[in-house]
């Protein structure tokens, strides 16, 4: 590591997670490598089926089958999560760290009024000794969340709620527990783009007052350049770069992570800037590319890709990106090391 | 001065909200819209999820009846169509949907799914070749020979959705409705699709109207913009215009809601939040529609429904504060 030392809340190590299907065995998670530091939003960005829903999910251990972690180390402050026996890490799931869902309604259970499905978690975690005096810890977390009119609110059933409400008694109840690390996956997509500014200056503001370390995984580059103080992208199972958010949209590297900002639409854009599609689309992942999975697609493939993985590698202090492109440049901690 | 291609005369449509067999009141998808589409341009429709934009669009393709008002293409009302008439309407007017993987029936092969539109218009005649010809559309939208006899699981989404305009393409159209086409699919593939459309407008000289909630991309293929809120148009003008010059509370919301890629973009804007949650679109208050959200709300805003005027050659809008 380059610079000062940080506290690492989380760090991911050489994960591989793959699924068992009757079509084959999809390599989905293919040597993860993730550091996350104390109190910063890092953003997980990436297309459909790249891999971050289930980064996240092992972190929490939930891989349902035929899903299976294969290899691999999660460091929570200091302790690898995959290790602990599953009494313990239920002390730690939506207790320390906290997963808001994309779909709200996924994550509520449509027979028990709201306020009651916050106040469920304080109980199971020993926070509050009754669902009695949890009630006003419910009203304060809906305040919190500025839901309008908590105590109302908090005795409504989720189909009396809006989505944008629903994904507020979600924040609500992530923020319910002890928590420290904030995992956010997409928890806008299922809303407007005007309610969706109003949850992500919640979730900014409830960050800062918190002190929370926030990951914000999403595939939308705006939320990110807003969110976010560094942003590691992903492509078919893999982290392919990892930068300070200024410093990835400034100067990306990585060819995908070019052609991804060349291609996406921009209000400020004038009339004639013309998209620049990447060609083909992402790799089957029961037979994904060998060497690095984007050669397919890449203008800048060489012979050399369709053979190596390329590894991660530090091009600039906290710049990190997996290409051969770069391999015969000097590396952040080349010679010292 | 060129004519209307699609012309909406205070069009319509109203939904009952029923439980058990009593009606609750309605919900007013389409309330009152003009709207003029100049052939050859690209009308964009924005607006957020339930304001009414694919009601709108299956109204001006008569897919449904309207409650009141109507649509003429090419001059003439649609919902007064029948037998020869309406089949050359079907032709000529097309769409295509956000979802490429139900839009597509899974049964049939790529042949198929193009063709059978010709052999529903009975145009099957006309056609020499009918595998040169589909060939030939699947040239247009970027795929090949070998896809002809491949179901459509077979496919990615974004090849999906290529068949589904090579689908809409077969019967030589002059119009259509692109309901959120892009919607399903991932960026880098989007761009594709965006780009094959803007050039199929070109070469063969469509018309469109373009919905979707994702403003970056209706400023992208747009040459004018409407700007829709529960059922009512609010604001219209050029595209670039629209951008630059907002007037409509609810469009200075949204535009400034955006978050662009950018972080220089990040540092310029001064986000306005809108409080509370969109609106029920079931028995919509008088005055303004947008008066519960409002930041610039005014006495008269609650009393008084604000009509689209041109309040600049070209730019309308719909709010007091311009009357
Ligand atoms: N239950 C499952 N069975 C088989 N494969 C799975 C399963 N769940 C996930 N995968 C595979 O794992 C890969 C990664 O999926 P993941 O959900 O993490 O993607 P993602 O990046 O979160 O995408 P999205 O943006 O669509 O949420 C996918 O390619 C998918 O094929
Ligand atoms: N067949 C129907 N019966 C009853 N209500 C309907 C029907 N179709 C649409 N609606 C209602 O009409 C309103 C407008 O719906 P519409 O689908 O046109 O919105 P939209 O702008 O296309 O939204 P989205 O962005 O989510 O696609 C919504 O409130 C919807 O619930
Ligand atoms: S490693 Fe090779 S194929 Fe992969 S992104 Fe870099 S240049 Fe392209
Ligand atoms: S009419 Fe009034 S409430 Fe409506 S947008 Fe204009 S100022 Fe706001
Ligand atoms: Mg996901
Ligand atoms: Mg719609």
């Amino acid at each position: 590591m380059s610079g000062k030392e940080r506290d690492v809340i989380l760090k991911i190590e050489d994960l591989y997670v793959n699924f068992y299907t009757y079509a084959g065995v999809v390599k989905a998670i293919d040597g993860v490598n993730l550091e996350v530091y104390r109190g910063e939003c890092l953003g997980l960005v990436g297309e459909t089926g790249c891999g971050k829903s289930v980064t996240m999910r092992s972190v929490l251990r939930l891989i349902p089958p035929p899903g299976e972690i294969v290899k691999g180390k999660i460091w929570f402050n200091g302790v690898n999560l995959l290790e602990l026996p599953e009494s313990e890490m239920r002390k730690i799931r939506g207790n320390k760290i906290a997963y808001i869902v994309q779909e709200p309604s996924a994550a509520l259970d449509p027979l028990y009024r709201v306020g009651y499905q916050v106040a469920e978690p304080m109980v199971y975690h020993g926070l509050v000794k009754s669902f009695k005096d949890a009630w006003g810890r419910v009203i304060q977390l809906f305040k919190s969340v500025m839901m309008p009119e908590p105590e109302e609110r908090a005795k409504a059933y989720p189909h009396e709620l809006s989505g944008g409400m629903k994904q507020r008694v979600v924040i609500a109840t992530a923020l319910s527990g002890e928590t420290e690390l904030l995992i956010a996956d997409e928890p806008t997509t299922a809303v407007d783009v005007t309610i969706q500014a109003q949850i992500m200056d919640l979730l900014s503001k409830l960050r800062k007052e918190r002190n929370l370390t926030l990951i914000l995984v999403t595939h939308n580059l705006g939320l990110v350049a807003e969110m976010c103080d560094r942003v590691a992208v992903m492509y078919a199972g893999n982290i392919v770069e990892l930068a300070p958010t200024e410093e990835l949209f400034k100067n990306p590297m990585h060819p995908y992570v070019k052609g991804l900002l060349a291609a996406v639409p921009r209000i400020t854009a004038s009339k004639d800037v013309v998209l620049k599609p990447i060609p083909g689309f992402v790799p089957n992942l029961i037979y994904p590319p060998p060497g690095c999975r984007f050669h397919p697609r890449c203008d800048k493939a060489m012979p050399i890709c369709k053979r190596e993985k390329p590894a991660m590698k530090e091009v600039a202090p906290g710049h990190w990106v997996a290409c051969h492109l770069y391999d015969n440049v000097k590396g952040v901690g080349d010679g010292n090391e | 001065m060129s004519k209307p291609l699609v012309e909406t005369r205070d069009l319509r449509k109203l939904f009952p909200v029923r439980k058990l067999f009593r009606t609750l009141g309605h919900v007013h998808a389409v309330d009152g819209v003009n709207l003029q589409i100049m052939r050859g341009e690209t009308l964009g429709l924005v607006g957020e999820s339930g304001c009414g934009k694919t009601t709108l669009g299956r109204l001006i393709l008569a897919l449904i009846k309207p409650t009141s008002g109507t649509v003429l293409f090419d001059g003439k009302d649609v919902f007064k169509l029948k037998g020869k008439e309406l089949l050359e309407f079907r032709r000529r007017a097309q769409i295509v949907f956000q979802d490429p993987y139900s839009s597509l029936d899974p049964r049939m092969m790529v042949f198929d799914i193009i063709y059978e539109p010709l052999l529903v218009h009975k145009r099957h005649f006309h056609i020499e070749d009918p595998e040169e010809y589909v060939v030939s559309l699947l040239e247009k939208v970027g795929l090949k020979r070998e896809h002809l006899y491949r179901y459509p699981h077979e496919f990615s989404g974004g090849q999906r959705q290529r068949i589904a305009i090579a689908r809409a393409l077969a019967l030589q159209p002059e119009f259509i409705v692109l309901d959120e086409p892009t919607s399903a699919l991932d960026v880098s593939v989007q761009a594709q699709i965006l780009n094959m459309l803007k050039d199929l407008q070109r070469s063969m000289g469509l018309t469109y109207l373009y919905i979707s909630h994702d403003i970056a991309t209706v400023k992208y293929m747009s040459d004018r913009i409407a700007v829709m809120y529960l059922g009512k148009i609010v604001e219209l003008a050029d595209s670039q215009e629209l951008f630059e010059k907002p007037l409509h509370p609810y469009t200075q919301a949204l535009l400034s809601a955006i978050p662009e890629p950018d972080v220089e973009a990040k540092r310029m804007k001064t986000r306005i939040i809108l409080k509370g949650e969109v609106p029920s679109p079931i028995n919509p208050p008088p005055g303004c529609r947008f008066a519960p959200r409002c930041f610039k709300r005014m006495d008269v805003c609650d009393k008084e429904e604000p009509q689209l005027v041109e309040v600049e050659k070209g730019h309308w809008v719909a709010c007091h504060l311009y009357a």
